[in-house]
């Protein structure tokens, strides 16, 4: 009976649920579908003749295939300077972000750290309480750097959410390690570099990604603190691009007034600018889910 | 120190530093006290000092004379009771709150339904897909996001040549203000949705599976399993999640209502984020935005709070 049981359940299940089955099955797919279409679509669109574009006949598959759209944008000095800035200072405020966290995190995670409470609610405190927009902005202005890249990379420097997700990690580190490390005479900035770093280099990675991520799609600040067009993000060129090509501060192309002309070129700009993403995108799935895992488990 | 401290420190006693004096502790820890000096700079100078600035909602402030010598305002809530005088910043809360409604009604169970659907779904290799197709939108910035909705259901767009090519008149989904929202809304569920499913996909493969075969020995089909066995498990996530989000009721980012805002609708899309923007970094009424901003944060902070004492009541432990 018990054997019958036991061997049945999987193929009995399957025949009994296979309506249900198709039903989420179909329902995921048209959601994952709505997912991933509007980008083909303007991939289609980018790298699709004029005439087709205006009239709307491109809707998932390219037509009369015509790269000139790329060329244009490839051409345009803009926006391979805001490419270009906008790497630049990706990388400049990863860089800074991630050694201002470990510095941050690691002592937090230190229970034996004399202070180490009071720390944590100076930590906090900002999570709950800002100064808002306006006050930020002043601010910022007081300080000189309204128009400075340097706007767009001090004022975010440490994540509160990230330290407490790398704290959590470092703790979880054995503490064996540093006492060992300790009685050898190394001192805690060489057991924080020698021997948990390395131990940490997954938890490094997902929260390098966290910011790399957060600083390229960010367009608020480059809004608020940024002025000067060769100083301007993607995501803000990107912006002028698609939604004020019509103002005259979009130098996109000589000659470009031509509304259609313009949309295939729009379209390869918002290609051009998701590029990036989609190219670190496997990497960041794997990692950013581990994040969210880590970072779900309460401190 | 000596290796006696690190005995007292391995074995996990209560700290015993305080046995210290001030100094010694400084010289014992010195390495982890100058690792602080960084970050800490970057808290006080970017976090607490800008607070600073909050005083100018009480100032008559002139960019000249700087925060600290432009005089007080008189009376001292001139520009508070300017605020609450304003018909659109009431416009922008009444917006504010509406979106967040609208996206708890229908973005928050999105979700829920997708990961229960994914948790049921047989293939794993096919699973594995359509997870990584459906998280790809939580990547991509607002603004590529709102371009794509401009290119889709712009009065060119797919959609609407879709619509006139079977005889339909086309829809103006983006200038008038009801189909505006539903914009609004369905962006929303269609950038996080996907993204959402992972917590909700961690609790149900934490519910034992010992009640799966319970419910199946007594006849239970999937869908009532799905209702009388997933659905309780997961519900402490649910509850918390629920909470976190309408400790968010006041506030909405920026971006994404600047994005897909236009003139045509600016009426129905100006929250308080875009106000603050509007008011204070454009037309440079630093006292008046600054109020708007105060008025944000106060009101946030009580929800937050607020949300978090009813976690804990409900024995979940609370938020922080």
């Amino acid at each position: 009976m018990s054997n019958a049981a036991s061997a049945k359940p999987r193929t009995a299940k399957g025949r009994r649920y296979i309506g249900s089955e198709i039903v989420f099955n179909i329902i995921l797919t048209i959601f994952v579908l709505l997912c991933v279409l509007p980008v083909i679509h303007v991939i289609a669109k980018s790298i699709s003749g004029r005439a087709p574009v205006v009239a709307g006949k491109v809707y998932l598959l390219p037509k009369e295939l015509d790269f000139n759209a790329y060329v244009s944008v490839f051409n345009d000095p803009t926006m391979i300077r805001s490419m270009w800035f906008s790497i630049q200072w990706t990388v400049i405020y990863t860089a800074l972000a991630m050694v201002s966290t470990i510095l941050l995190a690691y002592p937090l995670s230190r229970h034996y750290l004399p202070g180490r409470k009071v720390l944590m609610v100076v930590v906090l405190i900002p999570m709950y309480f800002t100064g808002g927009t306006i006050a930020n902005f002043l601010w910022v202005k007081q300080m000189g750097l309204i128009d400075s890249p340097w706007s767009l990379v001090l004022p975010i420097l440490t994540s509160t959410y990230n330290t407490i997700i790398l704290r959590n990690f470092f703790e979880s580190v054995p503490a064996s390690l540093e006492e060992s490390a300790k009685l050898d005479g190394c001192n805690d900035l060489q057991i924080l570099i020698r021997i948990i770093l390395p131990l940490s280099t997954a938890s490094l990675a997902t929260i390098a990604l966290f910011y790399a991520v957060a600083r390229w799609n960010n367009y608020a600040d480059v809004r608020y603190y940024i002025n000067t067009s060769s100083k301007f993000t993607l995501q803000m060129k990107l912006y002028q691009v698609v939604f004020a090509s019509s103002s005259s501060d979009v130098s996109m192309v000589e000659g470009g007034k031509n509304a259609v002309l313009a949309e295939t070129i729009q379209c390869a700009a918002v290609v051009f600018s998701t590029v990036p993403i989609l190219i670190v995108y496997p990497f960041l799935q794997k990692y950013f889910v581990q994040g969210v895992m880590i970072g779900a488990v309460k401190e | 120190m000596g290796a006696n401290d690190l005995q007292k420190n391995a074995s996990g006693n209560a700290p015993k530093y305080k046995r210290m004096g001030f100094i010694k502790t400084i010289k014992t820890y010195k390495w982890l006290y100058l690792m602080l000096v960084f970050p800490l700079a970057q808290y006080v100078l970017f976090r607490y000092a800008p607070l600073t600035g909050l005083q100018v909602a009480f100032k008559e402030f002139s960019v000249f004379k700087g925060i600290s010598k432009s005089p007080w305002a008189t009376p001292i809530f001139k520009y508070f009771q300017e605020v609450f005088a304003n018909p659109q910043f009431w416009n922008a809360v009444k917006n504010t709150v509406k979106l967040n409604i609208l996206d708890l009604i229908f973005g928050f169970p999105m979700p829920i339904i997708l990961a229960i659907m994914l948790w049921e779904m047989r293939s794993v290799k096919v699973k594995k897909v359509y997870q990584t197709l459906m998280y790809l939108p939580h990547f991509l910035s607002w603004v590529i996001i709102g371009s794509l909705v401009v290119k889709i259901f712009g009065t060119n767009g797919p959609v609407n040549t879709f619509l006139s090519s079977i005889g339909r008149n086309p829809v103006n989904f983006l200038m008038d203000s009801g189909n505006w929202t539903v914009m609004y809304v369905v962006t929303g569920i269609w950038q996080s949705a996907g993204w959402g499913t992972i917590i909700y996909l961690a609790a149900i493969s934490g519910v034992n599976t010992e009640l799966y075969e319970a419910a199946e020995v007594d006849g239970c089909g999937r869908l009532r399993r799905i209702w009388y066995v997933t659905l309780p498990c997961i519900m402490p996530t649910i509850v918390i999640m629920l909470i976190l989000q309408l400790g968010q009721m006041v506030g909405i980012g920026f971006e994404r209502p600047y994005v897909m805002m236009n003139n045509m609708v600016k009426n129905s899309a100006d929250v308080i984020s875009t106000f603050v923007y509007d008011r204070g970094i454009l037309n440079r009424q630093y006292p008046f935005a600054t109020a708007v901003d105060i008025f944000g944060s106060v009101v946030n902070m009580c929800f937050v709070i607020g949300a978090n004492f009813i976690t804990r009541r409900m024995g979940e432990g609370g938020l922080f």
